[in-house]
């Protein structure tokens, strides 16, 4: 459980009412992430949204075999700024990460329960479109800043 | 009715620190006892540790060497200079039987009056506790030692009696 | 023991003042002048008098005519401090026709009246002071002043409003300005706020044209995302290094169009310009309207530098300006003089944690809510809380924190007072909200300043006369839930108040760069015990300081508002600008010099000068001083085991001659 005056500090959460926040801080917690820790797996269910709140954490796609980890080849998908939210997919179907996630400084994140998140979306219509509306916001950024970025590899 | 003993005491201040210290506590009006006299040289690294020696051996039962603080030094870093010697001295004077608590070392910033006029303060007591130096004075010895010269250097004079303890 | 190789055949006159009764009321002047004239006449004296105020007209008369009519050789004057007075006396004494360096004056004031209350034991002091001059005087040489020449160019260290300022006034009059900034781009701090008090002017507008005007100036060098390295020489003369730094982009193809920074996919917080309210790119100018308007890449965040990919703005911009390869650049130049104008850091609030900004999240700084209110900035000027979208109905103002605070800083840091009442006034303009003000005293004491508190008292501003204990979120009433609760003790009505809010500013204080300590050291100069730079003299000189050439501007100097750091950056220009327009200056001649028949060659003060003004000759095997880089400090001459180096003004004969005369050994 984490104070709500965390949670108002972050545009993402703009827009909530104070007792939104309340609930969402009952199921979040703050959380030190050492550097070179892998946050979560592409391909596993989601059972975490996380905001970064300081530190650098980068997403990417490995290939190769899961067991034999020398093999494993890694291709840079994106990196995270503070303040931003990751580990989407916790409120977009089907619910598994897109993308394996590792932290590449020392951070701090927040990290909200998955399971319990999507049941307050579900019980709390309003808090749940607010929700939605941020998260469309945030997809629509990494959008934009990839579709630069693969302009910028082509050409 | 025995006066307590006054105690006369040189300063050695440096024109930009130290000496502006001593005229802030003028300007703030901050008293200390008038036991010392200062003298300003552009900069503690300009003290010649001979002055010290001279002043006590001039009738000084204190000397206090002062100057901008270790890092402050108008000329970048001569205060270092000034350390050295000051330790140096110490032990010297030590050496000749000079009490080393007669020589004092301050640093005082152009701000720092009120903290210069409380080490002054503090270091005239100190001298006061410790009595006159008694260093020869006009020219040279003792009425004790002119007659051990006399001794050597004519060997049928007979030698005088071991002189009395100077010092409390 | 007295130093009496020097028989006095000198004729010295003694002036005795009293300055009123500063030295009178407690030294005996009247006889101290007596005795000087009965005691110190073995020594040379043949003249002694006292008078009310030796530093008036009439004084220096005295002094001059003496010397014409008696003959006088050497002048003694026991009065105030030489810091004082000294350069008074000896125009005095040249005027009567002798070498002004003949003159000495020793203090009986700062040094003796002022500090001692035993008037027997002042006499008496004085009359030892006396005599110490008296001794030294009979040493004392005619010197000559030394003339160094002034080097027309100006160094303006910072580019906020007091340097740009001084730029302009020195530009202007058609000399030479090289101006170091930091930042990628002038402005400073007052860049970021959003209205001026008291006139409520937008600070951008009335800031701009004048950062255009140096931007654009034929005589100014603008070396922006640059900072000094290394200061050589001495006034007049000074050789000063500057590191570039890389800003990967070519400043001869960059147009300014801002592609870049709009395609960089990549953002960090802006924690310098934005206060850390929002978000700029990696590839950024800090502000729409910087000058010089190139952007800079910041190396840490890049992703191509730390991970080799992306490459977006080299690819979108338009005529090929970005360089990744760019390389830091040295470059070195001479200045005649250099203004000091770096200005200032807000306090941290962090350090005061029961206000509990960081932890709260709607308290707010000042800085922050100056880039709330500007239009230009992250919330386009609305006042909304930290969500970016609520607006508050009800905002505290605390006044002073971190300032007037023995914990922290004890100083007043002049500006928050109105600074707050600005907020006030704005929260009122832009909402509706219900203000308070939390306040110690009001201090608004500059023209039409205090018109403006009383407008904002009339737009029904609730102030509070109270230190405030704690900003809290834990509500204990029923109303407090979900607020920010100001806990304070109203001392107008003696009681204790809980007071609810949406949002909390809190008006921090005014502090010295973080490496000021640092930037002194580089240019030769102090710090006060609070941090800021000395001044020459805190109400005759706030411009110049101890070391020559070097001035200071602005809030580097001690907090102040906008109007006193312009006019502060036009004093120091103008200063600089009658050294440039004499094209050289007098220094005093006090320097040291090597005996060369006595220089046995050992070396030992070949290290120990940090001026490196000393050298030495192989082929005569002795050394030799610069007496251009020499600075006078002595060292040398205390080091020399065969005493060959003599220093004028503070010479060994005179430092012992003023040593006998303290110690009275040659008073009949």
């Amino acid at each position: 459980m984490i104070s709500p005056e965390l949670l108002r500090r972050y545009p993402f959460f703009a827009h909530l009412e104070n007792s939104h926040l309340k609930e969402i801080s009952m199921i979040s917690e703050e959380v030190n992430i050492p550097k070179g820790t892998i946050i979560f797996e592409e391909g596993k269910s989601v059972s975490a949204l996380y905001l970064l709140m300081s530190g650098e954490v980068d997403l990417y796609f490995f290939v190769g075999d899961d067991r034999n980890l020398q093999n494993r080849k890694e291709f840079l998908a994106d990196d995270i700024n503070v303040g931003e939210a990751f580990g989407i997919s916790a409120l977009v179907d089907p619910f598994t990460y897109t993308a394996s996630a590792r932290a590449t400084k020392d951070s701090r994140v927040i990290k909200i329960d998955a399971t319990n998140l999507r049941h307050l979306t579900e019980t709390d219509p309003s808090l749940g479109c607010r929700l939605m509306g941020q998260i469309a916001k945030a997809l629509a950024e990494r959008l934009r800043s990839t579709r630069i970025q693969l302009v910028a590899a082509r050409s | 009715m025995i006066e307590p003993f006054e105690p006369l005491i040189i300063g050695f201040t440096c024109n930009w620190c130290s000496y502006r210290a001593a005229d802030m506590a003028g300007i703030s009006r901050i008293k200390y006892p008038p036991n010392i006299r200062l003298i300003r040289l552009m900069c503690s690294g300009r003290l010649d540790p001979t002055f010290v020696l001279k002043a006590l051996a001039g009738g000084a039962d204190g000397v206090m060497v002062t100057g901008c603080h270790p890092g402050d030094c108008h000329y970048v870093d001569q205060n270092y200079k000034a350390l050295r010697r000051f330790l140096l001295l110490k032990r010297t004077l030590t050496q000749l039987g000079v009490e080393p608590e007669r020589l004092k070392l301050y640093w005082a910033s152009a701000a720092e009056g009120i903290y210069l006029a409380q080490a002054i303060t503090e270091f005239t007591e100190q001298v006061r506790t410790l009595g006159p130096l008694h260093w020869p004075r006009n020219g040279g010895f003792h009425e004790e030692g002119k007659e051990l010269v006399a001794a050597a250097v004519n060997p049928v004079v007979a030698l005088p009696q071991q002189p009395e303890e100077v010092k409390e | 023991m007295s130093s009496d190789e020097h028989a006095p055949q000198e004729r010295v006159g003694v002036y005795v003042c009293h300055c009123g009764t500063n030295i009178a009321g407690i030294v005996d002047v009247e006889n101290v002048s007596k005795w000087a004239g009965e005691h110190l006449k073995s020594r040379g004296v043949v003249i002694a008098r006292d008078y009310k105020f030796m530093c008036s007209s009439l004084g220096q008369e005295l002094i001059e005519k003496d010397i014409k009519e008696l003959g006088l050789t050497r002048v003694v004057v026991a009065a105030c401090s030489p810091h004082l007075h000294e350069k008074t006396f000896r125009t005095a004494t040249a005027r009567g026709g002798l070498n002004p360096y003949f003159c000495e004056l020793v203090s009986i004031r700062e040094q003796v009246s002022w500090v001692h209350t035993d008037k027997a034991a002042a006499t008496a002091k004085s009359k030892a002071v006396i005599a110490g001059g008296v001794e030294r005087v009979l040493y004392h040489e005619a010197l000559e002043p030394l003339h160094v020449p002034i080097h027309p160019a100006t160094l303006i260290v910072g580019g906020g409003i007091a340097g740009i300022s001084a730029a302009l006034e020195i530009a202007d009059a058609g000399f030479p300005v090289y101006m170091v900034e930091r930042e990628p781009s002038i402005g400073g701090h007052m860049a970021q706020f959003d209205k001026t008090f008291p006139t409520m002017d937008c600070s951008a507008c009335i800031l701009t044209p004048k950062m255009v005007s140096v931007g654009t100036h034929p005589h100014v060098t603008m070396l922006s995302w640059s900072e000094v390295t290394k200061v050589d020489g001495y006034v007049g003369n000074f050789t000063v290094t500057v590191r570039k730094k890389p800003r990967y982009v070519n400043t001869e193809l960059c147009t300014g169009c801002g592609i870049c920074q709009e395609k960089c996919p990549k953002k960090v917080i802006d924690d310098i310009f934005e206060a850390g309210l929002s978000y700029r790119k990696v590839v950024y100018t800090p502000f729409p309207q910087a000058v010089p308007k190139y952007p800079v890449i910041d190396r840490e965040n890049c992703t191509y530098f730390q991970k080799g990919t992306c490459k977006a703005c080299e690819k979108f911009c338009p005529t090929n300006a970005i360089d990744f390869n760019q390389k830091e650049e040295y470059v070195t130049f001479p200045v005649g003089n250099i203004i000091l104008a770096t200005g200032f850091e807000p306090f941290d609030p962090r350090r005061i944690p029961q206000y509990g900004y960081g932890r709260l999240a709607n308290v707010f700084t000042s800085l922050e809510f100056e880039r709330l209110c500007n239009a230009a900035g992250p919330t386009q000027g609305k006042v909304v809380l930290r969500d970016g979208v609520t607006q508050p109905k009800a905002v505290g103002i605390i006044h002073c924190v971190g300032s007037r605070d023995r914990n922290y800083n004890n100083y007043c840091s002049v500006i928050c007072c109105m600074q707050s009442l600005k907020f006030a006034h704005l929260v009122h303009e832009r909402t509706g909200a219900d203000v308070y003000n939390f306040y110690i005293d009001i201090r608004t004491a500059f023209k039409d300043y205090d018109e403006f508190y009383q407008r904002v008292l009339e737009e029904g501003t609730h102030f509070v006369r109270g230190k405030v204990a704690e900003v809290t979120d834990a509500a204990r009433e029923p109303g407090e839930e979900g607020k920010l609760i100001v806990q304070v003790e109203d001392t107008l009505l003696g009681k204790q108040r809980r007071i609810p809010l949406d949002m909390v500013i809190l008006s921090a204080g005014l502090e010295p760069r973080h490496d000021a300590k640092e930037t002194a050291k580089l240019f030769g100069i102090s710090c006060s015990s609070a941090g800021w730079y000395i001044e020459k003299h805190p109400k005759l000189d706030p411009v110049a300081t101890l070391t020559e050439g070097i001035f200071l501007a602005g809030v580097a100097q001690g907090p102040k508002d906008i109007p006193a750091c312009v006019a502060q950056g036009a004093a120091a220009a103008a200063r600089v600008l009658g050294r440039i327009e004499q094209k050289e200056i007098e220094l005093e001649p006090i320097r040291a010099t090597v005996d060369a028949d006595k220089c046995s060659g050992c070396r030992i003060c070949n290290d120990l000068c940090p001026f490196t003004a000393i050298s030495f000759h192989e082929d005569t095997m002795v050394s030799e001083i610069n007496p251009a880089l020499c600075q006078g400090c002595g060292t040398c001459v205390a080091a020399c085991p065969a005493g060959a180096i003599s220093g004028t003004g503070f010479s060994d004969k005179q430092v012992l001659a003023q040593l006998d005369g303290l110690l009275m050994l040659n008073v009949a």
